[in-house]
């Protein structure tokens, strides 16, 4: 720290309580944020754990996750063709059928209403009906990403005869709930995630409080502190974000992705899963 | 030059520099009406990101990508940031089904002033990933290159100042360039919360006061900034009293922002109810607009890159 404090001048100790403050508010912020996930995580869980399981005996398909899509060309480059995806909108639909829920009980469902039927559809499941939409002539796609309107689409992921499912009644708010996997067990754990990456986020907040405070204040182990705390301001806000996407419902969370080709031969297409983590 | 105007943008960034200069180097600068100023000045700086990343200021492309660096430094990002996710996407809003980064429903606190203090919490990092995004898939070598040269220069001077003498560079260059660059995301909430953002002029709120205009290089308008991005910041309020005036609902012409701001964030605790705003633009005669992305690519193709 260089200069001696003269009348006037801001004292270096208030401008670091300041910061301090500023510091902890801000990880106040996104800790409250991240609890409103886990909040509504918890809800699901409980609508859950009042439903039931069954297998798909008729129904072809009996639900689906509809992820509109709509992708712009991506790029000029002579050796790579991209078309970048953004989720638009998402939405359930219920086309209806029966439902085997245990010995010689079945149980018929109609068909039901777009609005807050959330259908929750696993990975694989969503990989494979983007994959299913990449089957489709690049080249078309590739002409119309680059209108002004964008080339949309429309990932339908399903579930159909023979799958096993976890599903509500329609509660009084006309909201309904199904999974092609078990959805209690995957509250719970994205749950202890959540609360996980919370308790992490004020552990390290901590530690690194602990560190600013080591006499002499603004020496060297509380400077390491300050370089930590800046750096730990810049991160905590990406983490929250984070956070906040991994504990999204699959009804809810961003799939985007790329789809690309090399070359004018074709070559090298990206699809379903790996093209969502290529550009997530 | 491009414009004669553009001199009170060039002035703004250097008081600004100027101000963190002083500070670092002078200790007896270190004082309460410099340091307000400096945070001031930052928030001044990202807003003439804005308008540069719209409209170059200098004829020369060299002067204008070196322009890009000085402030990048300011506001501790690369300013090039500002043509995927502020020219191509949020004036796009959701019109061509991409969700804009920076949109206020982000974020969902009932205390309303928490929504304010949070906001760029969110807006950042998804405006980053987005950048991300945006730049890895689309291999657009210039716009890659010159972002990294304003990384670099940016992260690389700020390194060294902290480096020199960490404390000083953190009080004193730092915190007012975090201040500008969090101040200019904050400016969406502010600028469309509460607003109809599907409207074609009831989209954005407007603060009309001419002082506070003046210091903010017209940035108060921006109803029309949005439907006319490719518009000269000096020619925002002559177009605004003409076109949009009698399109939109007089609540979203504020006088004062610091009038709003207490209103909004300090005298209420609730976040207000959005209203129907658009009944002024329905009842108004209709100017031929084109679409929201083709008024982008518009903005895009003055900024240098290609529409998306």
């Amino acid at each position: 720290m260089s200069g001696q404090w003269a009348w006037g001048q801001l004292p270096y100790a208030w401008l670091g309580v300041g910061a301090l403050v500023v510091l902890w508010v801000n990880t106040g912020l996104v800790v409250l944020a991240a609890c409103r996930p886990i909040a509504q995580l918890l809800d699901y869980r409980r609508r859950f754990l009042g439903g039931a399981e069954g297998i798909i005996v008729e129904g072809e398909p009996l639900a689906r996750h509809v992820i509109a899509q709509n992708g712009r060309r991506a790029s000029d480059d002579s050796d790579r063709r991209a078309i970048i995806f953004h989720d638009s909108d998402h939405h359930g639909r219920v086309a209806g059928g029966v439902i085997e829920t245990g010995v010689a009980q079945r149980l018929e469902i109609d068909g039901l209403p777009n609005e807050d039927i959330e259908v929750w559809i696993d990975e694989a499941g969503r990989a494979a009906a983007v994959a299913k939409l990449e089957e489709a002539d690049f080249d078309e796609a590739y002409r119309a990403a680059a209108k002004a309107s964008g080339y949309r689409r429309e990932v339908c992921a399903s579930v159909g005869v023979g799958c096993k499912i976890w599903f509500t009644d329609l509660d009084p708010a006309g909201r309904a709930l199904l999974a092609n996997f078990d959805p209690v067990a995957w509250c719970l754990r994205r749950m202890v995630w959540g609360m996980l990456g919370i308790l992490a986020m004020i552990g390290v907040l901590l530690g690194v409080t602990g560190l600013l405070l080591q006499p002499p204040i603004f020496g060297p182990m509380s400077t390491l502190g300050g370089v930590l705390g800046l750096l730990y301001f810049l991160l905590v806000q990406p983490a929250g974000v984070m956070l906040r996407d991994a504990l999204a419902p699959p009804s809810r969370s961003m799939l985007r992705g790329s789809w690309a080709q090399l070359g004018s031969e074709g070559l090298g297409a990206t699809g379903g899963q790996a093209a969502t983590k290529s550009s997530e | 030059m491009r414009h004669p105007s553009e001199w009170r943008q060039i002035g703004i960034v250097t008081i600004y520099i100027g101000l963190l200069a002083a500070m670092y180097f002078v200790p007896a600068c270190r004082n309460p009406l410099f340091y307000a100023a400096a945070f001031y000045f930052s928030f001044l700086n990202s807003v003439v990101i804005h308008n540069h990343l719209h409209q170059g200021i200098f004829h020369r492309k060299s002067l204008n990508m070196g322009w890009r660096l000085v402030l990048s430094f300011g506001a501790l990002y690369p300013a090039s940031a500002n043509i995927p996710s502020h020219n191509l996407v949020h004036h796009h809003f959701e019109e061509d089904g991409q969700p804009d980064w920076a949109d206020p429903e982000i974020v969902h606190f009932r205390y309303n002033l928490l929504n304010l203090i949070h906001f760029p919490n969110v807006a950042g990092p998804q405006t980053f990933s987005g950048v991300q995004r945006w730049k890895a898939v689309l291999k657009r070598k210039p716009f890659t290159r010159q972002y990294y040269r304003e990384q670099f220069f940016a992260f690389g001077l700020t390194a060294v100042l902290l480096v020199h003498d960490f404390w000083t560079g953190l009080f004193f260059v730092v915190l007012p360039q975090l201040w500008g660059a969090r101040g200019i995301l904050r400016i969406n909430i502010i600028q469309h919360d509460g607003c109809d953002l599907t409207s074609e002029w009831n989209h954005s709120r407007n603060f009309v006061g001419r002082a506070f205009n003046w210091i903010m290089c017209n940035n108060g308008y921006h109803t029309i900034h949005h439907n006319k991005a490719g518009l000269h910041w000096s020619q925002l309020a002559e177009s605004h009293n003409r076109d949009v005036v009698p399109r939109i609902d007089p609540s979203l012409d504020e006088p004062s922002m610091f009038w709003y701001l207490l209103r909004t964030y300090g005298f209420r605790f609730l976040r207000p109810t959005r209203a129907s705003i658009a009944a002024a633009e329905q009842e108004a005669a209709s100017l031929p607009l084109a679409s929201r992305v083709d008024r982008c690519t518009e903005a895009a193709a003055r900024s240098g890159v290609s529409g998306l």
